[in-house]
């Protein structure tokens, strides 16, 4: 019964959505993890779908709570971490490191450094720079998928851009001084 | 060697640039591993299960244990006016039985008093939170704390306009339990701005004083809707804020960092309150039903919301309800949803699932513009 309602999903959606999870966990492993519990989601609400937004955006909703609910998770776990062995301000420097995809590994240093500077972006930064430009989901699809009003969207996506620019900037002079 | 920079047009064309980066892993292989893990889901024992046993444990030991310990409480109580008979009596006073009655009968009274005050203060306590916010927007807006200085509580003085500010820091603390700011210092809301001067030899003594001046100046910009705050000293220099430094700007609330619950004061009064959460709007309104840190849930579990969605200026929001347990509870449930989705830079909220659609309060069929003013008190 799921199987043909996947499949038109898969058609349609799957290699967009897949792009978001994992520009936002950067972590291949990882992202084939939720991109199935988007799914399992997904089939278990499709009765509180009333159309009212699109299937792209309801979809895509639903992946950025998956996601979300990761990070929160993370976050506890990294909590109770600190906590136990009490590092203080530097257990928040600890991140997860994971492998670049080959598919960026491949580009060249200022990609790559493109890349690198969407960590240092927040949650809702991060959504709103992958949704707007890697998507291309206009503002108000935007503000859909994140339940944003689309002033919220507009006055996140300048924050990012701040932050972006701050770190591409930040990059290029650690490069510049390394190499001198 | 110069610097490189970028403006907006190049990074966004950069981002547009990064390459879609593919699933690896079938079709096939993803549909089998959803099937099992939705198969192995159906399995699993619901996480309720083991909590909602134990707390039926717990009340069924409640139920057996409380009666006899009622008991013995009573036993005690009885022998002591026992005792009180007794000392009477052996104090020589010639009590005749229609005496006994009418001291009997006075105890009654005495008891009954005691009680319909208790039920009286609890009604008034409740009637006391009739609104917690307002559309009109002729108040003064002001911000407290609780008596830690951890819960910020902004209000609004309704008529308070004749009475001195330390007056109303007064009334504040006595009937209210709430506390202002240490600090003189000054407002002056001005077309998109709110200006706040210091005297110039100010200095913040503490990170909880300085913590508590920025959220208060904060919060007054926020009900101000001034979408920058300046401080100054007399002298319109900048402003020794403590560990902030030498200051001439603040932030401004961000939109959606913050979800309204309960508050209740040192002098049992509710408001609401701003509490800091940082997750979408749907996430932000589930949160309403929980209890956090020193704050309570403004809407009550019997209530589940079943779908919450933004779109552009409006806010859907579609409750079932099981049971309100009195109106009151009702319009704070509302009025806390309307809080939020300001604070998440909605201008109204479409409520869907509210039974009766309407009461004095609300007409839930229409959407329900955000309130302008917070707790709404009087001097």
């Amino acid at each position: 019964m799921v199987k043909p309602f996947f499949d038109e999903l898969y058609e349609k959606y799957h290699q967009d959505l897949f792009q978001y999870i994992i520009y936002m966990v950067k972590d291949r492993n990882l992202a084939e993890d939720l991109v199935q519990d988007v799914y399992i989601k997904t089939f278990k609400s499709y009765d509180t779908f009333d159309g009212r937004s699109s299937e792209k955006t309801w979809l895509f909703s639903i992946a950025r709570h998956v996601t979300i609910d990761y990070f929160r998770k993370q976050n506890r776990k990294r909590k109770r971490v600190m906590d136990f062995f009490d590092w203080g301000e530097k257990g928040e420097e600890i991140k997860d490191k994971s492998p670049m995809p080959e598919e960026i590994a491949v580009l060249n240093d200022e990609m790559q450094a493109v890349y690198r500077a969407l960590d240092e972006c927040t949650v809702d930064q991060s959504s709103v720079i992958i949704l707007r430009f890697i998507q291309n989901m206009s503002i108000q699809e935007t503000a859909e998928v994140l339940g944003f009003s689309e002033s919220k969207v507009k006055t996140t996506q300048h924050r990012a851009m701040k932050a972006l620019k701050k770190n591409l900037e930040d990059q290029d002079e650690g490069g510049v001084q390394r190499e001198a | 060697m110069k610097r490189k920079s970028y403006d907006d047009n190049q990074i966004q064309k950069l981002v547009e640039k990064l390459p879609s980066i593919e699933d690896k892993q079938s079709k096939e292989q993803l549909y089998q591993n959803i099937e099992k893990r939705m198969n192995d889901s159906r399995g699993e024992k619901p996480h309720w299960v083991v909590p909602a046993f134990a707390s039926i444990a717990v009340i069924v030991v409640m139920i057996m244990i409380i009666p006899s310990v009622w008991n013995s409480m009573n036993g005690q109580f009885q022998s002591l006016g026992g005792t009180e008979e007794l000392e009477s009596t052996q104090e020589g006073s010639s009590a005749d039985s229609e005496g006994e009655n009418q001291s009997a009968s006075l105890e009654d009274s005495a008891k009954d008093k005691a009680i319909t005050s208790e039920v009286e203060k609890q009604q008034i306590g409740e009637e006391a939170v009739d609104r917690m916010s307002s559309s009109k927007s002729d108040g003064r807006a002001a911000v407290y704390f609780d008596t830690q200085a951890q819960i910020v509580v902004p209000v609004t003085w309704m008529s308070g306009d004749n009475v001195a500010e330390a007056d109303l820091k007064e009334i504040a603390k006595e009937k209210y339990g709430l506390i202002a700011p240490t600090g003189e210092y000054s407002f002056s809301p001005e077309e998109d701005s709110l200006v706040v001067e210091f005297p110039n030899e100010f200095r913040a003594e503490g990170s909880a004083t300085e913590n508590s001046i920025v959220q208060d100046i904060q919060w007054r910009a926020y009900a101000e809707d001034a979408r920058e705050i300046f401080v100054r000293t007399q002298d319109g220099n900048a402003v020794n804020l403590g560990n902030r430094g030498q200051v001439t700007q603040l932030d401004t609330i961000q939109e959606a960092s913050y979800i309204y619950q309960l508050f209740t004061s040192a002098t049992g009064e509710r408001f609401l309150v701003p509490v800091p959460f940082e997750g979408s709007i749907q996430e932000a309104v589930r949160e309403l039903k929980e209890n956090l840190g020193g704050t309570s849930a403004s809407v009550p579990d019997s209530i589940s919301f079943i779908e919450v969605e933004g779109q552009s200026e409006r806010l859907y929001v579609r409750v079932e309800e099981d049971s309100w347990k009195s109106p009151q509870e009702k319009v704070t449930a509302i009025e806390s949803i309307l809080l939020t989705a300001k604070q998440y830079g909605f201008e109204e909220v479409q409520l869907e699932g509210i039974t009766p659609t309407e009461d004095s309060v609300f007409a839930y069929d229409k959407p329900i513009p955000v309130p302008e003013l917070i707790n709404p008190i009087q001097p």
